[in-house]
C-alpha cells in the first residue's frame, strides 16, 4: 500500500516538473554583440527610391540567452520559405525596384553593422529587413499520464501535455543611418498533446505549426506596418528623407480641384453665352 | 482647318480620353506607350513623343488630367478643330521632349496633363486676346491663364512632390516625381499654337469659320458689343 501510495505521489510529481527547451535569434545580439550598451550614432535616413530591399534571416548563435542554439526546427530551406513569404509583401509596393533574398551564409553570428554594410555593397541594397525567432517549447504530463504504469498506455494515450510558443519579427533597417526604420511582430500559441513514444515528432509537429502561425501573423502586421511606414513617410517628411534615383517616373497633375475650377470656368462661360 | 459650328461633338477629344483609359489600364499597353530615354542622352522617341500622354500612373491620375483634358479639349475642338489636331501632333511631342531634356535624370514622362495645360492656355489666350470676345469672357481667360501660372509655379516650386491628390499620393513613397517642366511647355505650346491660328485668322487666310470664341448663339446682353 505504501508502495503505492509512493509510486502515485511520484507520478504527480512527474507531472508538475516539465522540460522548457528554447531556440531563437535576437537582432539586438546580432547588431550589438559585444557592447549591450552601445548607442549607435543614428542620421536622419535618405532613402533613394526606388529602393533595393535585402531581406536575411539573424543568424543562428545570436541568441538572447547567450548560448550557440541549433536551428533544430528551423531548416535553411524553411527559412527560405519565410523569407520568400517577407519578400512577397516588399514585391508589391511600387517604390521597391528590386528585392534580394539573401542566404544565411553571408551573415556571420554576432556581425553587427559591419557585417550590413557589407551586404549592402555585396547585394547593392539600401534597406534591410532582418528576421528573427523565438520559439519556447514546454512539455510536462497531463493525469492521464497514469495510464502509461499500462506499459500499453504508453503508446496510446496521449499523456504528454506540449505548449510551443513562437515569435517571428521583421525589423527593417536603414543600414546608412543605421536606423530602424519600422518592425513587425507576430506571435502564436500551439497546445497540443502525445504519447510519450512520439513525444519528438509531435513537438517537430508543434514547432512547425507555431512558425506558421506566427509568419502569417507576422505577414499581416507587416502589411499594417509597410501601409503605416508610407504614411508616416507623407506626414513627417523631416523623418525620412526621401530622394530619387535617375530614371525616375515623371508626371503631370492638375487634380481634381483643377478639374473643378475649369468645370466652374466652362459653365460660367456657358451660362454666360446663354 | 475645316469649318465647323458651334455644335460640333468634340470626337477628337472624347476619343484621346477613351485611349488614355485604355493605355492606362493596361501594364503592357503602358510600358509600350511610355516615352522613355535612352542611356546615351538621346532621346529614344518614335511613337512613344505622343503615346505617352495617355499613361497614368494611377486611375486617380487619370481622372484629373483626363476630365481637365476633356473639357479643355472639347472646348478648343469646338472652336477650332485644327487647332486641337495642331496640338496633339505639335504640342505633344514638344511637351515630351521638353519634360525628358529640362530634366536629365528623368526616365520617362507621362500623363495627359502637359496637353491639357496646353488646351487650357490655348483657351485662355483666345478669351483674353481675341477679337470677338467680350469683357466678362476676357475676364475669364484671364483667370484661366492666371490659373495655369500659378499651377506652373506649383510645379517649379514643389520640389518635385505632387500638389494634386493622385501624385501626392503618388510621390509620397512612388518612383514618381512631378515633371517640373512639363506643364509650363504644354503652355507655351498651347499659346504659340494659339498666336499662329490667330495669325492665320487675321491674314485671311482661313480655312475654316472665324474664331468664335465661346461660340455665341445670339449675343443679346449689352456688354456682348465685341
Amino acid at each position: 500500500m505504501l508502495l503505492l501510495i509512493a509510486a502515485i505521489l511520484g507520478t504527480a510529481g512527474c507531472m508538475s516538473f516539465g522540460q522548457r527547451t528554447a531556440q531563437g535569434t535576437s537582432v539586438m545580439q546580432f547588431l550589438y554583440p559585444k557592447e549591450p550598451d552601445h548607442i549607435e550614432r543614428t542620421s536622419t535616413p535618405v532613402l533613394s527610391l526606388p529602393l533595393r530591399v535585402g531581406i536575411a534571416f539573424v543568424p543562428s548563435g545570436s541568441g538572447n540567452r547567450g548560448a550557440w542554439m541549433a536551428d533544430a526546427h528551423l531548416p535553411e530551406a524553411r527559412k527560405q520559405q519565410l523569407m520568400k513569404q517577407v519578400a512577397d509583401q516588399f514585391r508589391e509596393l511600387p517604390y521597391v525596384s528590386a528585392i534580394e533574398v539573401i542566404p544565411s551564409a553571408y551573415l556571420r553570428t554576432e556581425g553587427g553593422f559591419e557585417n550590413l554594410d557589407q551586404l549592402k555593397s555585396m547585394f547593392r541594397v539600401d534597406v534591410i529587413a532582418l528576421v528573427a525567432y523565438d520559439q519556447v517549447q514546454f512539455t510536462g504530463e497531463s493525469v492521464l499520464s497514469l495510464a502509461y504504469w499500462t506499459i500499453v498506455g504508453a503508446y496510446v494515450v496521449q499523456g504528454e501535455r506540449n505548449d510551443t510558443q513562437t515569435l517571428m519579427e521583421t525589423v527593417v533597417f536603414d543600414v546608412a543611418s543605421r536606423r530602424m526604420l519600422f518592425r513587425a511582430p507576430g506571435t502564436s500559441q500551439v497546445k497540443a498533446s502525445a504519447t510519450p513514444i512520439n513525444q519528438s515528432e509531435a513537438l517537430r509537429t508543434d514547432s512547425g505549426k507555431g512558425f506558421d502561425l506566427a509568419t502569417t501573423a507576422m505577414i499581416e502586421n507587416l502589411k499594417g506596418e509597410l501601409t503605416g511606414f508610407r504614411e508616416r513617410i507623407k506626414q513627417t517628411p523631416d523623418e525620412i528623407k526621401i530622394v530619387h534615383k535617375p530614371g525616375y517616373t515623371g508626371a503631370g497633375d492638375f487634380g481634381l480641384w483643377g478639374a473643378a475650377l475649369l468645370a466652374g470656368i466652362v459653365a460660367w462661360a456657358g451660362r454666360r453665352r446663354n | 482647318m475645316a469649318a465647323r459650328t458651334p455644335h460640333t461633338w468634340p470626337w477628337l477629344a472624347i476619343g484621346v480620353t477613351i485611349l488614355a483609359a485604355l493605355l492606362t489600364t493596361s501594364d503592357a499597353a503602358s510600358a509600350w506607350a511610355t516615352a522613355t530615354r535612352i542611356p546615351s542622352r538621346e532621346l529614344g522617341l518614335g511613337w512613344q513623343a505622343w503615346t505617352t500622354h495617355g499613361v497614368h500612373v494611377s486611375a486617380l491620375h487619370l481622372l484629373g488630367s483626363g476630365l481637365v483634358w476633356l473639357m479643355a479639349g472639347a472646348a478648343v475642338e469646338r472652336i477650332s478643330r485644327g487647332s486641337l489636331i495642331a496640338l496633339i501632333l505639335a504640342g505633344a511631342p514638344a511637351i515630351t521632349w521638353a519634360a525628358l531634356v529640362a530634366e536629365p535624370e528623368m526616365g520617362s514622362y507621362v500623363g495627359l496633363s502637359g496637353l491639357a495645360c496646353a488646351c487650357v492656355a490655348w483657351l485662355a489666350c483666345a478669351w483674353l486676346w481675341s477679337e470677338q470676345s467680350h469683357k466678362r469672357t476676357r475676364l475669364l481667360g484671364a483667370i484661366l491663364l492666371m490659373a495655369v501660372g500659378i499651377r506652373i509655379g506649383c510645379d517649379l516650386l514643389g520640389n518635385g512632390r505632387g500638389w494634386g491628390l493622385a501624385l501626392n499620393e503618388a510621390t509620397a513613397g512612388d518612383s514618381v516625381r512631378v515633371a517640373r517642366y512639363a506643364h509650363l511647355a504644354g503652355a507655351l505650346a498651347g499659346a504659340l499654337i494659339w498666336f499662329i491660328y490667330s495669325g492665320v485668322q487675321r491674314a485671311g487666310l482661313r480655312h475654316s469659320a472665324p474664331a468664335t470664341i465661346i461660340p455665341p448663339r445670339v449675343p443679346t446682353h449689352p456688354t456682348d458689343t465685341p
